[in-house]
């Protein structure tokens, strides 16, 4: 196959999105750090779609340093399938799929993808990558892709049981075959130093952003979650440069000043809420509803937070590999339990939403679990909203602020406000 | 021949098939099948009978286990009885309240069965992690089911190079958590006997499902699915023994088949109500490529290897894969394989609500298929009953219309 074809794809995805795009909220963008994001993630994008690029499809999780060090072009389909939610293109491309035999039951994001691949919306990969973190479905469909693009499929087999002493090593030298197979194939230098350099940034950006977090602690939160949810998706693609950095960096002094200055997301923040899994990418009303109607400040969401500790440029497949271990999602529920107890500690939690993805068998599955053994015995209300991020055509507004609205109640109540 | 174990076994089982094929001279074929169908009731009957007494003196601990991928060979080795846990498919209720509700239906129930003491004669329990809806099945376990010892094993969910590595970690993990909890030791001698009896029973319904090769098949799918589920919940020795008896006494019939030919594939199912739907029809199953089926007895442990070097071997190369374990190229010559050796005339697909390796999988098998010209139906079931009357509508349009494409097999193998 010709990558010629990604002007095609390029063209095809344009074209509709010029159409469709229906203006959103962009009221949720109150810092210059999230339009330098933006701005970053339109760059990739674009340059995922030249004929010169060699691109690497990445489920959540893969590690962008190594591509980065191979200058490969990180594209996360399913990031994409989340901005084309935003720009209302999914009905069609999800109507595709179905068409196509994919069950409306599975996950919208695989399923977009499958759908816009079938449309030619999606730039032609040279590679890629799954790894068995979270979802199991994710390696399927790229499995399928790749037989359907003709292209390498690698895949990263992440045990479950990440606590066995030869997980390090054993996932360590998947990366290390990886990229070193990746080099050869794309007749890209397999060069340590610049792996090396791509762990520095990493550690630079991560290390702002982990304060960034510890900002966020500060009462009056002084982020919106609407606008913080969305760096979830740049934090899954995009370590190991240094516009990455310098992203995190401005994110961190604008949140600092403000805090120093004592300006709160909100006025008069009322409630503090934990957000668990990801959003409906096709509103950005249910954010405002929540916390500039109701004054119920998301100061924290779980996919933001920094699990992983410094790596060692010096170690660099070792380092990777602890970072995919360590992710506190994957593994028996218990450590995620643990990371769910101190954010309700460390964040002055009066409450938790969460968003529970229709096609996710992993993450909704945890809820109860939680909720019986972290927010019950603390007298935390949790509301979970059952949905789908991405096909909005089960959706409905005034449903989910209705609950909404009974969950505020509660907490109010709780708190002794008055109506 | 190699003179292994194995070998000779399978030299055995196959001199059963011979003495099967040329015993004396042939009655009429109805009064063969109603023997038939009389001594299958029998043996079922004296093995369940003997399963509850079992249960009833234990006199060793037994494990539950769930997931084909779960090596017995290392439970048996310990002295201790494996025993497969299944649903039921009765309305889930208590499970609700730990599990969320788009998970499926058997994965539900399990827990579902656990909550409400049906398994309170376990002494310990191995999810095995093949996907998503197990991994969290097995959180919720831990935490509510309150059986004394339990372990998840990791189950790869790729065939590439280092798989082997890891499914050995996960045989090490179990023997290790095994080890710790009940305070015994495997030795290598006690693993090699367990490999031997497991073979037995692998070998055994083999030679049980081929006798399904032929036109007029003496055993029919329910009796396979009830006789392979007795497998998984038998002391093995004594099941071993009696299916080997069972098998010299099975005659095969002359009476022409003239049903359609059907391979079941797809999700977990262990319930008669979808095999009984397909063949109420003029259909019979004569193949199951399921964990109740296929996927559970063929594939031998190799006995001149290192045992658990041999063992991991079996469950990642020889063992026909499931959806969970991203292998669709694999899985797709292993059913056409199959489909050529039972001469199957149509495929039905089954999958439960919900369980996404068979979902996600679907799309490219049905290509597959297609390519091939395979005629082929998808029925999606929740793990109750209660689908039941649509799907067997759509069967029985689907069987209707084998009756036209082979028709024309018959006219093109005619005309060439």
């Amino acid at each position: 196959m010709d990558k010629s074809i990604r002007r095609l794809e390029f063209e095809n995805l344009w074209g509709l999105l010029k159409q469709k795009r229906e203006k959103q909220s962009s009221s949720f963008y109150t810092l210059k750090a999230t339009k330098m994001r933006s701005s970053l993630l339109g760059k990739l994008f674009r340059r995922a779609y030249q004929k010169d690029s060699v691109v690497a499809w990445r489920s959540s999780f893969v590690p962008s340093e190594i591509l980065f060090a191979l200058d490969i072009i990180p594209f996360a389909p399913e990031g994409v399938i989340a901005m084309f939610a935003n720009s209302h293109l999914t009905d069609e491309i999800l109507r595709v799929a179905e068409d196509h035999g994919c069950s409306r039951d599975t996950c919208s994001f695989l399923r977009g993808i499958e759908g816009s691949v079938i449309n030619d919306y999606m730039p032609m990969p040279d590679f890629l990558i799954a790894t068995s973190l979270y979802c199991h479905g994710s390696a399927q469909v790229f499995k399928s892709l790749s037989k359907k693009y003709n292209k390498d499929f690698f895949y990263i087999d992440v045990p479950f049981h990440y606590e066995r002493p030869y997980a390090v090593d054993y996932v360590a030298k998947q990366l290390e075959d990886m990229m070193k197979k990746i080099a050869e194939k794309s007749n890209r230098k397999f060069d340590i130093d610049k792996l090396k350099q791509a762990i520095i940034y990493s550690n630079q950006a991560s290390d702002y952003f982990a304060k960034v977090n510890k900002l966020r602690m500060h009462k009056p939160s002084p982020m919106l979650g609407g606008e913080a949810i969305d760096y979830a998706v740049m934090l899954a693609h995009t370590f190991g440069i240094p516009e990455m950095v310098d992203i995190c960096k401005t994110l961190y002094e604008e949140l600092k000043e403000r805090v120093d200055k004592g300006i709160g997301a909100v006025e008069e923040e009322k409630h503090r809420i934990l957000w668990r899994q990801l959003r409906p990418y096709y509103t950005n009303t249910l954010f405002d509803y929540i916390e500039r109607t109701h004054k119920a400040v998301i100061v924290f969401e779980e996919a933001n937070c920094v699990y992983w500790k410094e790596m060692d440029p010096e170690q660099p497949f070792k380092s990777l590999a602890k970072k995919l271990l360590s992710n506190y999602g994957f593994g028996q529920v218990q450590r995620w339990l643990d990371f769910t107890n101190s954010f309700v500690i460390d964040y002055s939690i009066d409450g938790v939403i969460e968003f529970a993805h229709w096609g996710c068998r992993y993450l909704s599955a945890s809820t109860q679990i939680v909720k019986d053994k972290i927010l019950q015995s603390k007298n935390i209300p949790i509301l979970v909203i059952d949905g789908d991020c991405i096909d909005r055509r089960d959706y409905s507004d005034g449903q989910v602020k209705t609950r909404i609205d009974a969950f505020i109640e509660i907490l109010n109540r709780k708190k002794g406000y008055k109506k | 021949m190699q003179k292994t174990w194995v070998g000779e076994e399978k030299i055995k089982t196959e001199d059963l098939r011979i003495k099967i094929r040329k015993r004396g001279e042939r009655m009429s074929g109805a009064i063969e099948l109603v023997q038939n169908e009389y001594l299958i009731k029998e043996f079922i009957k004296t093995v369940k009978k003997r399963n509850e007494q079992f249960l009833k003196n234990k006199t060793s601990p037994i494990i539950g286990w769930c997931n084909t991928y779960v090596p017995e060979e290392i439970i048996l080795a310990f002295g201790i009885t494996p025993y497969r846990i299944m649903g039921a498919p009765t309305s889930i209720s208590l499970s609700k309240a730990y599990l969320c509700g788009n998970i499926s239906g058997n994965v539900q129930s399990l827990l579902e069965c656990a909550l409400r003491g049906d398994y309170k004669f376990l002494d310990g329990m191995i999810i095995g992690a093949s996907t998503d809806a197990t991994k969290k099945l097995f959180d919720a376990w831990l935490r509510y089911a309150g059986t004394p010892f339990n372990h998840l094993f990791d189950i790869p969910k790729f065939i590439y190079e280092g798989v082997y590595k890891h499914y050995r970690e996960s045989i090490n993990s179990l023997v290790e958590e095994i080890e710790a909890h009940f305070g015994n030791k495997i030795t290598e001698s006690s693993l090699k006997e367990a490999i031997l009896v497991c073979n037995k029973t692998r070998v055994l319904l083999t030679a049980l499902s081929n006798l399904r090769k032929d036109n007029n098949p003496p055993i029919s799918s329910l009796e396979m699915l009830e006789i392979c589920k007795l497998a998984m919940v038998s002391d093995k020795r004594f099941f071993n023994n009696e299916l080997e008896s069972l098998l010299t006494k099975i005659k095969i019939t002359d009476i022409k088949n003239s049903a359609y030919r059907i391979l079941l594939t797809g999700s977990f199912q262990d319930q008669p109500w979808l095999l009984e739907s397909i063949e109420e029809n003029n259909a019979l199953v004569v193949c199951e490529d399921l964990c109740t089926g296929l996927r559970y007895y063929t594939g031998l442990v190799d006995e001149d290897v290192e045992p658990i070097e041999a063992i991991t071997k079996r469950y990642i190369e020889k063992k026909p894969p499931s959806a969970t374990l991203v292998s669709i190229d694999q899985r797709a010559d292993f059913i056409f394989k199959l489909i050529n050796e039972f001469k199957i005339d149509g495929v039905v697909y089954h999958i439960l609500k919900f369980d996404d390796p068979y979902l996600f999988e679907f799309p490219d098998m049905k290509e597959f298929l297609e390519s091939k010209f395979i005629p082929m139906l998808r029925i999606e079931t929740e793990y109750t009953t209660s689908t039941m009357g649509q799907v067997k509508t759509r069967l029985q349009a689907f069987i209707e219309t084998l009756k036209f494409t082979k028709y024309r097999k018959i006219e093109v193998d005619k005309n060439g």
